[in-house]
């Protein structure tokens, strides 16, 4: 083998191709870095389904106004779904595994149908990680926990409040704002029914959300914690049979349309049929779209209390989801919409200015924005300030994949017997209780 | 140049082949016209009838896997399921209250369409068949207001003549008949034009004949008329009570699904409820082929009785 020196020359003209090599080494690093960021930026698209308008406001507001600043390549795709529709549509996507969205905008109630076998949505739990202190667990991730894990994520706070009449009320010298059990009530209730044509509340006898919402505050439930029936407890019947009292005894109407979804019942809470009502802060924006002539003479106040349980009890509401069809190049960014909406102050201080519904991320809860807001139709008083009171002593109901079908022998078999026909509560209870264990 | 061999067989077969690709062209052409209608009715009739049969046969819950059970949705429909049962019951009331309600009504309106005595007939018959074209929902929609307890028009009505006001839609015992009035509201115009069509195809002679032999209008009326309608009756009681087992808008609107105590469940409102709303896909496709069951059994019966009437 022959040994060759390395002349100057040679060393030279090696040096200059190393160096050659190496900077188009650099460049083709370059060249790849400046590839992989043009990746990240290219144009996501969410497809999101979702029911309620005011929800996609909201969230096409922190998308354009938040989010776009740090993902200009994100876009959001709305597809509106009505809420009757909605449920089915994802169940039978879920089904067929595909078709669907990224993301669903789900309702409390209606999600936990979703959890008999696989859920179909990604956990958060890691995600959201030490964010979860910072917020209302009975709104934001109570409903949404299914076996210790959480699948959606709620903004909103949803403390049933009770509402008056203040101008009908001080007319007859009676104070709304007095009385803090529900038995205080009963003696308002008489003297609005001794003093006027009104009615102290109306009861619905098409829904059981009152019977669960007075139900969950004393303490009770429709199942206890191993998913067991417990909706004909003595507690449930006693409840019952309060609501029934309160027909029977004149304070209350029967709800008209069964309930507060209709719109036959703000013709007659317009025409002065009934001076109270209670319901979570969202029932607020039902009142004022319905009647926004009435202006002025509603005021909020805390829901009374009865003997036993608590300050107020969490209803309804709706959450954001991602689903396991999302593709997979839009669940990260999913996620960081997700934060943005809910896990941040100036999405969730966006969603109050929109919806002025109290969020469950309670750093934002600091920004004088949220008590300084007050609403004229509550005659100018804070709507935050009674839910953050109400959040102190919220609970939250049991629920499980087999409510809805609880809830639909209740409403069947008791609640409208019961108001309407003067049934046994206890007999009801039990004849919705053993339809329900037939059909489950 | 061709040999004489050749030539015969080019004529032989040349002819022929064109023969055959025609006759082939004749009977294929039609198909391939035919196939875009019926792939998609293969597709999203044919199939999901044939699959939901298996579906039937199938314990399925929401997005629990599904396990095969045999018969085990329809034996627990058959002998268990009181509210089936009920949703029968109901359909079977609401189907008498269509024969024996809405078929007088519709004759009754169909021969006064056909007296020259009464004007605007066209105008008539026009405005009796828009309930039967108006959408069940809007329908629905309107007569909740129309029955409504406090604010409704009829108990405004009965208020003004000084009767208690009615639970129309809330109450179990007032709210059939309100479903049926509201059947006689969608249908009575309608089935009046079928009835219509079968009075004027009736030849006047006939009629002409038994009035010369001294029958009374009535006595033309029950031995010359109505058995001439026997065909149009038949048909209309048919499309009644097949109507009445598969009804589904009008009590799912009108009583947001089966009623107070369940007294306007019907049987399509509780396949929605078991298969839609409880997600129990197998158990709601059992009851949607059950019933197909049940409603070809009462219409054949009912066919055969409409024979033996005829004979």
């Amino acid at each position: 083998m022959s040994e060759k020196s390395l002349s100057r020359r040679d060393f030279l003209k090696l040096a200059a191709n190393a160096g050659a090599g190496a900077a188009l080494a650099g460049s083709a690093g370059n060249l790849l870095g400046a590839a992989t960021a043009l990746a990240q930026e290219e144009e996501v698209n969410i497809l999101e389904w979702a029911f309620a308008q005011n929800r996609i406001i909201w969230q096409e507001a922190v998308l354009e106004q938040i989010f776009s600043e740090t993902h200009p390549n994100v876009t959001l795709t709305v597809e509106t779904i009505p809420y009757g529709d909605m449920w089915d549509k994802l169940q039978t996507v879920f089904v067929a595994g595909s078709g669907g969205p990224d993301m669903a905008d789900i309702a409390i109630h209606v999600w936990r149908r979703f959890t008999r076998g696989e859920v179909p949505f990604y956990a958060l739990d890691d995600r959201i990680g030490d964010q979860m202190g910072d917020l209302v667990d009975g709104s934001a991730m109570g409903p949404w926990r299914h076996e210790g894990q959480v699948y959606g994520l709620g903004n909103e706070v949803n403390t049933v409040l009770m509402y008056y009449r203040e101008d009908a009320l001080s007319e007859m010298g009676i104070d709304g704002a007095a009385g803090t059990t529900w038995e205080d009530m009963q003696a308002v209730a008489d003297e609005v029914i001794g003093n006027s044509d009104a009615a102290f509340m109306a009861m619905p006898d098409g829904s059981v959300d009152y019977l669960e919402q007075f139900l969950v505050q004393r303490g009770g439930n429709f199942f206890d914690e191993e998913h067991n029936p417990i909706a004909n407890s003595d507690l449930a019947v006693d409840t019952l049979g309060f609501m029934q009292d309160m027909v029977q005894s004149g304070r209350a109407i029967l709800s008209p349309g069964g309930g507060p979804y209709a719109e036959v019942y703000y013709a007659a809470m317009k025409d002065g049929a009934f001076l109270f009502q209670i319901g979570a802060p969202w029932y607020q924006g039902f009142m004022k779209n319905n009647n926004p002539e009435m202006e002025g003479m509603w005021r909020i106040r805390l829901l009374p209390q009865f003997p036993e349980g608590h300050l107020s009890v969490q209803h309804g509401g709706t959450g954001m989801s991602i689903t396991k069809q999302a593709r997979e190049e839009t669940v990260e960014p999913l996620w960081d919409f997700i934060q943005a909406c809910n896990l941040t102050n100036d999405g969730a201080l966006l969603g109050f200015e929109l919806q002025n519904l109290v969020p469950t991320y309670t750093p934002a809860w600091q920004d004088d924005r949220f008590l300084q807001h007050r609403d004229p139709f509550f005659g100018n008083q804070s709507p935050a300030e009674f839910t953050f009171a109400a959040a102190e002593d919220m609970v939250v109901a049991n629920s499980n994949a087999d409510w809805q079908i609880m809830v639909d022998s209740l409403s069947r078999n008791a609640i409208g017997p019961v108001m309407v026909e003067g049934a046994d509560p206890r007999a009801s209870l039990d004849a919705a209780v053993e339809e329900f264990e037939f059909e489950r | 140049m061709a040999s004489a061999g050749a030539q015969s067989k080019m004529i032989r077969e040349g002819p022929f082949r064109q023969w055959r690709w025609d006759n082939f062209e004749r009977r294929i052409i039609p198909y391939i016209f035919l196939a875009p209608f019926l792939i998609i009715f293969a597709v999203f009739t044919v199939y999901p009838v044939i699959d939901s049969f298996f579906i039937s046969l199938h314990k399925m819950d929401s997005l629990d896997p599904s396990r095969y059970v045999g018969l085990d949705n329809y034996v627990r429909l058959v002998t268990r399921d009181s509210r089936f049962h009920k949703s029968l019951i109901n359909a079977s009331v609401f189907a008498l209250g269509t024969v024996f309600l809405q078929l007088p009504l519709s004759l009754g309106l169909a021969l006064a369409l056909d007296s020259r005595r009464i004007k605007y007939r066209a105008i008539a018959r026009m405005g009796f068949f828009i309930p039967y074209i108006t959408s069940a929902v809007v329908a629905s929609m309107i007569f909740q207001f129309v029955f409504e307890e406090r604010y409704g028009m009829i108990n405004g009505l009965l208020n003004a003549l000084g009767y208690e006001p009615v639970p129309w839609l809330r109450s179990a015992e007032v709210a059939m008949p309100t479903l049926i009035i509201v059947g006689l509201w969608t249908w009575v115009g309608s089935n009046s034009l079928f009835f219509l069509a079968g009075l004027q195809s009736i030849p006047e002679e006939l009629k002409e004949a038994a009035r010369i032999d001294g029958a009374t209008e009535f006595k033309v009326f029950w031995h010359v008329t109505f058995p001439l309608l026997r065909p149009v009756t038949t048909f209309v009681v048919t499309l009644g009570i097949i109507g009445s087992y598969s009804l589904f808008a009008q009590p799912f609107l009108l009583f947001d699904g089966s009623g107070p105590r369940d007294s306007v469940l019907m049987p399509l409102v509780y396949l929605y409820q078991r298969g839609f709303e409880s997600f129990k896909l197998g158990y709601g496709a059992a009851i949607g082929y059950l019933l197909t069951v049940i409603i070809i059994m009462v219409t054949g019966i009912q066919l055969a009785l409409m024979r033996k009437w005829g004979s």
